[in-house]
């Protein structure tokens, strides 16, 4: 079951999970190939890469594009003018840098260095709450919920890139792959963190306390050692897996409906139908609130990750 | 059942930490930034471990 598919007559309890999997999955093929294939691979030296452009990659460079086109537009034209008044939008982003900046930057990575830091806490910030917010439009379920209410598109079928973007409003966070890649460059800046401020051996020297009795060093070093794995992985399912929980959710208080149609008639299903928006109306803003917290905590563990590797001594 | 128990966890763990924050800043008024700001990274850790296992049920039930 696809979302943008008709709703047959065969919906049942147990189609709601897949419907609901579907709806957060990663498209298999190529969306710019007209016949969908699952080819996604290119060969490179005899090893087969994966350069296609699923959903997910169109939507991280479209994600991309619009947080560099705004923040640098709206700055721009508010460094170029400096006598002008920011207007609604450049106030609401400058409330974030300057709330980012003495709330998390200042107290995690120190007054000294924050600023070698901030570009990348900020890059960071923005991405993930651009991304996250993008997700909870629903512009490209418009398609599909006309679909789903019996009519199909020969347009979309033709054009393969908005047929697949038209069957689901997508999070590129909710992707798990894109989480870890955005943890991995945050374990690049705690560990660069470290060696710039100490050296390359000092750094790793400075994962155990020094002090201890030395018996205790073959138990701490080894913890500590994980831990600094441990650490961007967390960070990777604690976005992955709230973006992804509250579309899935989301997607399960729609299929409600659905569900009581099939299971116990028409009336059923009209008389779902109130309670359901309802909880996916507060559900999705809910989810409004998570996009932003889950932007905040990931820039705000990568400040005090690398704060942790600055600071040791305490 | 395994997401159920995380949740027990989780509300649990968050529960105490907003028990002692709202303590903390009843004693001290004057903290409150400071206390919010380190109660926003203790309530994440609890949060991520329960995420952590609510993805683990979801991918082994």
């Amino acid at each position: 079951m696809i979302v943008g598919e008709k709703i047959s007559e065969k919906w049942s309890m147990d189609k709601a999970s897949d419907y609901a999997i579907d709806h957060v999955a990663d498209s298999k093929n190529n969306i710019f190939e007209l016949e969908s294939l699952s080819n996604r691979f290119t060969e490179i030296f005899g090893i087969s890469v994966d350069f296609g452009i699923s959903k997910h990659v169109f939507l991280l460079f479209f994600v991309s594009l619009i947080m560099v086109s705004t923040i640098v537009a709206l700055v721009q034209s508010y460094i170029s003018h400096k006598k002008n008044i920011p207007n609604k939008f450049m106030s609401m982003i400058e409330m974030m840098v300057v709330y980012l900046r003495e709330d998390v930057l200042k107290n995690s990575i120190g007054d000294k260095e924050h600023r070698d830091w901030a570009p990348l806490i900020y890059t960071i910030f923005f991405f993930v709450l651009f991304s996250n917010i993008l997700g909870l439009i629903p512009i490209f379920d418009l398609s599909g919920l006309i679909g789903s209410l019996g009519y199909k598109f020969e347009f979309f079928e033709k054009y393969n890139i908005l047929y697949i973007l038209s069957k689901g409003g997508n999070t590129v966070t909710a992707n798990v792959n894109v989480t870890f890649a955005l943890a991995t460059i945050s374990l690049i800046a705690f560990i660069g963190a470290g060696i710039k401020k100490y050296g390359f051996i000092q750094h790793w020297k400075n994962l155990a306390p020094s002090g201890l009795p030395w018996p205790l060093y073959f138990v701490v070093v080894p913890i500590e050692f994980m831990g600094l794995f441990i650490r961007p992985l967390a960070l990777t399912l604690r976005l992955a897996g709230n973006m992804m929980g509250g579309h899935i959710a989301l997607v399960i208080f729609i299929t409600f409906i659905f569900s009581a149609n099939a299971e116990l008639g028409a009336i059923a299903g009209f008389a779902m139908a109130p309670f359901s928006v309802a909880l996916a109306l507060g559900l999705t803003m809910l989810e409004l609130l998570v996009a932003v917290i889950q932007a905040y905590v990931f820039a705000l563990l990568t400040a005090v990750f690398i704060g942790m590797a600055i600071h040791v001594d305490h | 059942m395994g997401a159920g128990l995380a949740v027990i966890g989780a509300g649990i763990g968050i529960g105490l930490i907003g028990y002692g924050v709202a303590q903390a800043i009843a004693r001290q008024p004057e903290a409150a930034g400071e206390i919010r700001s380190q109660t926003f990274l203790l309530a994440i850790l609890v949060e991520g471990a329960a995420i952590l296992l609510g993805l683990l049920s979801l991918v082994l039930g």
